[in-house]
Order: structure tokens, then C-alpha cells, then sequence
């Protein structure tokens, strides 16, 4: 039988380095793939997004020159008359996601929790956020404001 | 007795003498301030949340549907829930503001030089675990505070260069704040945080231990008391008064629930809880990516902060910049807190 080393600090042999390194090697890749599965369970499966065109009431609920905010199941809506034409926007801050909020005496969308605000046509005016707010296509048929969003139904796994 | 000691004696072979060692570490004498008891007290108050925790899950259901509702009966319903709610509710506060004098402490007596650096960065690791704590234990309350901190929070997340947007579907368990996310929050709360925590802690105080308490600097007393009973006892006198202020806080202001949480429609006054004030109060005043790098950055330079000092001893050796830059950041985030709890 082969003898051992007498010591931990002892010069190693090759066949040792060689199984060490195997083992390690072993290791590491088994616990990373483990480890890796773990990652993908956590990780949600979401469906691609799709456009799909939300009912959001009749044109004559919007005041005129005014601001309708609707809630719907794809989230908050603006609803804005210039004149006869219908516009809509989302109603989440580009900031951190709150829902603004319409001021008509100053013809402001202000957002309550970092202040950011807004004109009548969704532009930034002041305060953190990055972009505009996003703006929805809308269609009319009908009598009924359609607005085309995305379909927040994903397969929650 | 004897028989049962020697039966213990036989089945658990450890020498007394060593453990009575241990239990009697010396400490340096400027030890004795009640100020130096700081360090103790989270661990203390970590102890109350957990026994708080565990009977709220009794009737706690991490559900959307039912969670505001069985917070409403923990709280209105449920014998002395009210009291467990309220004593969780403020234990948790008091940790937050016991880390933060301790993490002050530390750092005005500069305790984390070499060798310690290592345990500065353990406890910042902890001070960060008390926040998350904090911010996912409100989020399961699911009212309109809960509910929009768990939006903003995440979406800050989101925010993170390069790996945010994946972080934060692993966060959320979904693009949108959803059932899921309740869950993962409700996980991390009680299963994920406190193994880190516990973990944690016995890093900490393993370091302590094998360190030994730092000196304070230009004291020039060496004599020593010993941990137990001396110190322990001043501990365990501050754990009890904690814990009778709790009790009576709570009998006073006992907990309340808001509004339940409505999704797609923000109340028009809402902040987070104070300890958030100055992260709420620099967002309010950066552009984002400068908000978030902003916050990365202050939480890379506390962690690195030994090292920092380090650089800041050598580049000017009698300045002390370490007290310029520490008061500075500390009056800022002292500035920006009660900017945003007078202003709002």
C-alpha cells in the first residue's frame, strides 16, 4: 500500500494535485448547476408582451378640456379631450411608478411621491422624472374610447 | 442534582474552566458607559422581534386577498394582538435607531481601523439586513403605504445598471408588483433575512471576541471588568427597560392599519417611514440614474470606509479628514431627514 504523506505540508504528488483538482472541479461545476436551478425556480415565467385594446368608457365621460383618470386591469389611464380628439397616457410616473395625479387649476399631472411634473401633453416640466409619460394609441368605435396596452396577464409560474 | 449533573457532565465533555473563561472576557473600563451597551442591544431587540414574528405568523396570511385583512385582525381582533403587533412594530423601529447610534459610536471612536476592518464591513451588512427587514416587514401590511413603498422600492431596484431589470423580476416574481411579490417579501421577511441575520450576528461577535474590544483612542487606562456578570447585567438592565418602554409605548399608541393598499391609485400624501426620509429626500432632488448610482456609491464607501480612512491618514496625516467627511455625510443625512419630515 502506498504510504501517505507524513504531513499536510509536504510537496504533493502529481497523482494527488490531479485528484484534488477533479474533485474540486466536480464540485464546483455540481453546486453551480445546483445552484443555477435554484436561480431558474426563482426566476418568474413571463408571457411575451402583447398589445391588446382595453375598453376604457364613452368619449362623453371625459370632461371637456379636462382629464378622466380610469383604472383599469392593465393599470391607470389618462383620458385628456382636446377638443374632439381623445388622447391617453399612462398614468404611471416614468420615476419609480406612482400613479400621478391631474391638477386642472394648474393643468398639471403631478406625481405625489418624488414631485414630478407633468404638462397637458404628458412632457416633463420639473422634478426627477426621465421621460415623458408614456402615450397610448386610442381608438373610437362606437361610441367607446379603446386604448391599445400591454397585456399584463403573464404566466406567473 | 449531583446524578443528573454528572449525567449532563458525561454526555456534553466540555471543561468548565473554559467555558467560565469565556464567559468572564475582560473589557477595557471605558466599556462602563451605558453608550458602550449599544453594541448589545440590537442583538437584544433582534431577540424580541423574533419571538414577536413567530406569533404573528400564526395568524399572518401572505396573500393580496388577505393580508391587509388578517393585519386588520392581528390588530383588532386577535387577544393582545394589538400588543405583539405594536411591541414587533416598535422593536423594530428601536433596532433601526440602536444600529445607527451604534454604527455612530463605532465610527466617532474610529473602531473599525486594523485589524477590524472586516467586522465594520459585517456590520454594515447587518445595518443593511435591518432595513431590508424593515422595508419588507411594512410591505406585508399590504396598505396603501405598504403597497406603494413595495413599487418605488422596486423600481429603484430596476434602476441598477445592467442586472436591475432581472433583479427585479427575480424580486418581484413578475414584471408588475403581484401576488408573487407578497410571497417573496413574506419569504425574505421571516426565513431569508433571519438565517443572514442570525448568521451574521455570530460573525460579528465571533470577531469581537477573537479581536477583542478596540481600545478607545488616547485613553490611556488599561484595567479591565469582565463580561459576566458585569457587563451582561448592564445589557440585560437595558434590554428590560427597552422592553417596559415598548410595552407602555404600545399601551399608549397602540397600533393602527391605513387605507388598504389600492393599486393604480396613489394617495396624494405618502412617504415612506422616517428611516427612509433621506433616500426619499435625495430622489426627490436627483435625476435618477444620479439617484441611484448616488446610493450605490454612499453603500460602497461605508462598506470600504476602513480602507478610505486609510488613504485619507496617508494623503494628510494630521488633518483628520475621517471626522471632516464622516460629519459631513452625517449632517447630510441629518439635514435631508428632517427636510423631508418638516417639508414633506
Amino acid at each position: 500500500m502506498e504510504e501517505l504523506a507524513p504531513s499536510a505540508m509536504a510537496p504533493r504528488s502529481r497523482r494527488e494535485f490531479m485528484a484534488n483538482l477533479v474533485l474540486g472541479t466536480g464540485t464546483v461545476l455540481g453546486l453551480g448547476s445546483l445552484a443555477n436551478c435554484f436561480l431558474e425556480y426563482l426566476y418568474p415565467v413571463v408571457a411575451p408582451i402583447k398589445l391588446v385594446e382595453v375598453p376604457a368608457g364613452k368619449p362623453g365621460d371625459i370632461p371637456p378640456d379636462g382629464v378622466r383618470l380610469v383604472q383599469l386591469p392593465e393599470g391607470p389611464v389618462l383620458l385628456e379631450k382636446a377638443g374632439n380628439e381623445v388622447r391617453a397616457w399612462s398614468a404611471i410616473c416614468t420615476h419609480l411608478g406612482c400613479t400621478v395625479q391631474w391638477h386642472p387649476e394648474e393643468k398639471k399631472f403631478i406625481c405625489p411621491c418624488h414631485q414630478g411634473i407633468y404638462d397637458f401633453n404628458g412632457n416633463v416640466l420639473s422634478g426627477p422624472p426621465p421621460r415623458p409619460l408614456e402615450k397610448l394609441q386610442v381608438k373610437v368605435r362606437d361610441e367607446q374610447v379603446f386604448v391599445l396596452m400591454s397585456s399584463l396577464k403573464e404566466e406567473q409560474g | 442534582m449531583r446524578r443528573l449533573t454528572r449525567w449532563f457532565e458525561e454526555r456534553i465533555p466540555v471543561d468548565h474552566e473554559v467555558l467560565r473563561k469565556a464567559a468572564r472576557e475582560p473589557l477595557p473600563v471605558h466599556m462602563k458607559t451605558w453608550i458602550s451597551c449599544l453594541g448589545g442591544t440590537p442583538a437584544m431587540l433582534f431577540c424580541i422581534l423574533a419571538v414577536t414574528g413567530i406569533l404573528l405568523t400564526f395568524y399572518y396570511v401572505p396573500s393580496p386577498a388577505q393580508a391587509y385583512a388578517s393585519v386588520s385582525n392581528i390588530t383588532f381582533k386577535v387577544r393582545m394582538g394589538w400588543l405583539i403587533r405594536g411591541i414587533h412594530q416598535g422593536a423594530a423601529q428601536l433596532m433601526i435607531v440602536t444600529v445607527l447610534l451604534h454604527m455612530i459610536r463605532v465610527f466617532f471612536t474610529r473602531a473599525y481601523r486594523k485589524p477590524r476592518e472586516l467586522n465594520w464591513m459585517l456590520g454594515v451588512a447587518l445595518f443593511l439586513i435591518t432595513l431590508t427587514f424593515a422595508f419588507t416587514g411594512y410591505s406585508l401590511i399590504y396598505d396603501q403605504l405598504s403597497y406603494w413603498a413595495t413599487t418605488i422600492g422596486t423600481n429603484m431596484i430596476a434602476a441598477v445598471p445592467l442586472i436591475g431589470q432581472p433583479l427585479l423580476y427575480l424580486l418581484r416574481g413578475g414584471p408588475d408588483v403581484n401576488p408573487n411579490t407578497l410571497s417573496r417579501f413574506y419569504d425574505f421577511h421571516i426565513g431569508v433575512l433571519p438565517t443572514m441575520m442570525t448568521l451574521l450576528i455570530v460573525a460579528h461577535l465571533a470577531l469581537v471576541r477573537l479581536h477583542g474590544v478596540a481600545p478607545l483612542p488616547e485613553d490611556p487606562r488599561r484595567e479591565t471588568y469582565p463580561f459576566f456578570p458585569d457587563h451582561m447585567l448592564r445589557e440585560t438592565i437595558v434590554g428590560l427597560l427597552l422592553l417596559i418602554a415598548l410595552i407602555n409605548f404600545v399601551m399608549f399608541f397602540p397600533p393602527t392599519v391605513g387605507a388598504p393598499a389600492t393599486p393604480g391609485n396613489t394617495p396624494g400624501h405618502i412617504r415612506p417611514e422616517w428611516y427612509f426620509f433621506p433616500t426619499y429626500r435625495w430622489l426627490k432632488l436627483t435625476s435618477l440614474p444620479v439617484g441611484i448610482w448616488g446610493g450605490i456609491l454612499f453603500v460602497v464607501g461605508l462598506f470600504l470606509w476602513p480602507f478610505i480612512d486609510a488613504v485619507l491618514e496617508r494623503i494628510a496625516p494630521r488633518r483628520n479628514l475621517w471626522v471632516i467627511v464622516g460629519s459631513a455625510f452625517f449632517l447630510m443625512t441629518i439635514v435631508f431627514m428632517l427636510w423631508e419630515a418638516i417639508v414633506g
